[in-house]
């Protein structure tokens, strides 16, 4: 029973710690988020890696609802039917806080993604798996996310998320196109048992990048991407749990250029801390003291108050 | 160095079908045309100081943003482009100064001079739009001082317009005057409950005569008020002439022979006629094309015969004939002269009249210019003249009676006496002619 229940109450542990570490600035589902980009190269169990379905305040049971199309902008509107089209590699780019890993990890899926966040030192350990020491003297072989992702869904394979992929290494971001090849053509061999893996039949990738431009992208990787959308709105689900006053600006902060740019995550921490510290205060910390007045001022207008 | 920030895709709340969408930012100055908003292409242009007067400015702009059309719906309404300008100037202002910025701030130093040089110039009109435009702002007190160095007797009528437009404004929430929902003819409602409603009252109060005694003002004033009488403006309207009917190559009036037979002459045109004709007549001679120009007042509802201007070119078809009729307060959106008959070419449709008179001047002046040495000029008329509003004006039907006296135009009543006026080499009597015929006599008896 206890063996069952430590995943979780480490889970909670870690979570609460995140929470109290950023409380001015996340709410409950960013932590969540925050976690388990954490998780993959941690070295818990493959089934403490695995964070339960992500709560957030939308609709349905852990996997985001997708609205009508009619409420859709078309990036989103495009990747959504790309992905109902059976679509298994798909680039989302643009500026950040437009939620691009939020969806890459919810939509189109019904399990929990594995997800990798690039960097700069990001090695092929963290991306395929690495020998960690298993006591007495003994080492085991504990996979990596795009190896668990292959066998997801007992072999039929699930989603694995990409972020920021175009801060990878040149040695990673082999590995990655290693990985991220068509069903037919990739494979790895498990260097403790001698199994051969595949990735399974439902296997898909969706990579992020904070790129404003395609060609800044690789070429190799834009060629195993054939689909690429630029994502520059956030998705309206995850405005819904924004205040009403600030959905639309929060729809539109995006889009002005980088120096302007107030991404949702922005938004989503005033709109969490006005309610405890005042309008001003709360711009003054999540804008900055030389934005906070801007701002405001443009909200005031929109407001009309 | 570190700039202010400006966030115009964060002013959201627009109704007209104006999506979001990314801004260009350009660095502008507090001077007056230092900064703009252009919503087509949405481009702002700011200035990017911390210092309060910058900031008053980003937002000015940004209120632009938020409310002002995105496309121009001046061919929609009878405004002038000018009055809807610093109409909708006052709407932002009014909607800013309502969100708590300090309107005091807009002002740059240059509006005292402005107002003074507006004044020297005489230019009323620019005078009161202008006023508008800062009205409620720093900038209001230092245009007024300005005016009130060069024109002290414009003082009054420009409160008077003040007064009209805070009323107007006041008497409205926030939500009607930002309203940018859009009516069935597609213009949001904001601004044309309130912008165009500004804009109207703009072009009356720039359209009139500058109220000088306490008489005028009073007329000045209720021609303020929505669908009240114009003031008189004292001058005509500017000649808008029409030559469309005349596109392609009109209606072919009753045709008539350039030549006609003569008992002498160089060529023997007619040789038939030495056996059929009692006189000879076997030569041809160029006939004098009877001509001229005629110009018909159109005002009220006079209508113009097919019939008598037939008549007129059968019997005169070299005639140029004009009609005309001024809409009162129209700001040259709106023909107010057309051509009906040139060349022996009917125009193929004979608009009706805009009421009133308002641009008799100007046609005559135009018809004297158009008329060949020799050619007479007739005025089908009943003898009032009136301004731009349609008030009877005495200065102006001097100015009238003097094109008559000098140019020998003759004054006929009625289109049908046109034909017999072209041809008639004695003076006539003007004596039953209204105002112009009275003052014609009057300058006889000087």
């Amino acid at each position: 029973m206890l063996r069952h229940l430590a995943p979780l109450i480490k889970h909670l542990f870690v979570f609460f710690r995140l929470k109290k570490a950023k409380l001015l600035k996340m709410t409950i589902w960013q932590a969540l988020l925050v976690h388990q980009s954490a998780t993959p190269t941690s070295a818990t169990s493959r089934e403490s890696a695995r964070v339960p379905t992500v709560v957030i305040p939308l609709k349905g049971d852990g996997v985001a609802e997708i609205e009508s199309n009619d409420q859709r902008s078309e990036c989103w509107r495009d990747f959504t039917d790309v992905l109902d089209a059976g679509i298994a590699r798909v680039l989302l780019y643009g500026p950040p806080g437009t939620g691009k890993t939020f969806a890459a990890l919810h939509f189109g899926v019904s399990q929990v993604a594995e997800r990798l966040v690039c960097t700069e030192d990001l090695t092929t350990g963290e991306i395929t798996g690495t020998w960690m020491p298993a006591g007495e003297g003994r080492w085991e072989w504990r996979e990596g996310p795009a190896i668990r992702a292959w066998r997801d869904q007992a072999g039929l394979g699930g989603r694995l998320v990409v972020d920021e992929v175009d801060r990878a290494s040149g040695d990673a971001l082999s590995t990655l196109l290693a990985m991220t090849d068509s069903v037919e053509s990739a494979r790895w061999r498990n260097p403790q048992s001698g199994e051969w893996v595949r990735p399974g039949p439902h296997f898909s990738v969706v990579m992020t990048s904070n790129m404003e431009d395609l060609e800044d992208i690789p070429l190799a990787l834009r060629d195993r991407f054939p689909v690429a959308i630029r994502v520059d709105q956030p998705h309206p689900s995850a405005l819904e749990s924004l205040s009403a006053d600030l959905r639309s600006p929060a729809l539109a902060g995006s889009l002005g250029d980088s120096t302007r740019r107030v991404s949702l995550r922005s938004f989503h921490a005033f709109d969490q801390l006005r309610h405890h510290l005042g309008v001003e205060r709360a711009a003054r910390l999540v804008f900055g003291v030389s934005r906070a007045t801007d701002v405001l001022d443009a909200l005031a207008i929109g407001e009309l108050r | 160095m570190s700039v202010a920030s400006v966030f115009p895709e964060l002013v959201t709340g627009r109704e007209d079908g104006f999506g979001i969408g990314s801004w260009r930012v350009e660095s502008g100055s507090t001077s007056r045309g230092g900064a703009s908003c252009d919503l087509t292409r949405r481009i702002l242009e700011v200035p990017l100081g911390f210092d309060p007067t910058s900031r008053v400015v980003r937002a000015h702009e940004l209120m632009h943003v938020r409310v002002s059309p995105y496309r121009s719906f001046v061919e929609h309404h009878d405004v002038s482009l000018r009055a809807l300008e610093c109409a909708e100037e006052y709407r932002v202002n009014a909607l800013l100064a309502r969100v708590g910025f300090a309107t005091s701030l807009l002002r740059d130093g240059s509006e005292k001079s402005g107002g003074r040089r507006i004044a020297e110039t005489g230019d009323w009109p620019e005078a009161v739009r202008f006023l508008l435009a800062v009205l409620g702002t720093g900038a209001e007190r230092d245009f007024l001082s300005g005016v009130r160095l060069a024109q002290p007797g414009w003082m009054s009528g420009l409160r008077a317009v003040s007064k009209r437009a805070r009323t107007l404004v006041d008497g409205m929430d926030n939500d009607d005057l930002s309203d940018t929902s859009v009516d069935d003819g597609g213009v949001p409602r904001g601004y044309a409950n309130v912008t165009v409603a500004l804009a109207r009252v703009l072009d009356r109060a720039a359209g009139s005569q500058v109220p000088v005694d306490p008489d005028a003002l009073r007329v000045f004033r209720r021609s303020l008020e929505v669908g009240s009488r114009r003031a008189p403006s004292g001058v005509f309207a500017p000649l808008v002439l029409d030559v469309s009917g005349l596109d392609g190559r009109g209606a072919p009036s009753a045709q008539w022979r350039r030549d006609q037979p003569s008992t002498s002459g160089v060529t023997m045109r007619y040789p038939s006629r030495l056996l059929t004709d009692d006189w000879q007549r076997a030569f041809g001679t160029k006939r004098r094309s009877r001509g001229g120009v005629v110009v018909i007042d159109q005002s009220g509802s006079m209508d113009i015969d097919p019939v008598q201007l037939a008549a007129l070119l059968s019997r005169a078809p070299g005639t140029l004939v004009l009609g005309y009729s001024h809409r009162p307060g129209d700001v040259a959106s709106k023909p107010n002269a057309w051509i009906l008959a040139r060349g022996g070419l009917l125009a193929r449709r004979y608009p009706s009249g805009n009421v009133g008179n308002g641009v008799d001047g100007p046609v005559l002046a135009w018809a004297v210019a158009r008329a060949r040495p020799g050619e007479p000029v007739v005025w089908v008329t009943d003898g009032q003249v009136t301004d731009s509003n349609d008030h009877p004006s005495e200065a102006l039907t001097v100015e009238c009676a003097n094109l008559v006296r000098r140019h020998r135009i003759r004054l006929v009543r009625e289109l049908a006496g046109a034909a017999g006026a072209l041809g008639c080499h004695r003076p006539l009597v003007h004596s039953d002619f209204g105002r112009v015929g009275r003052k014609l006599l009057e300058n006889r008896a000087l």
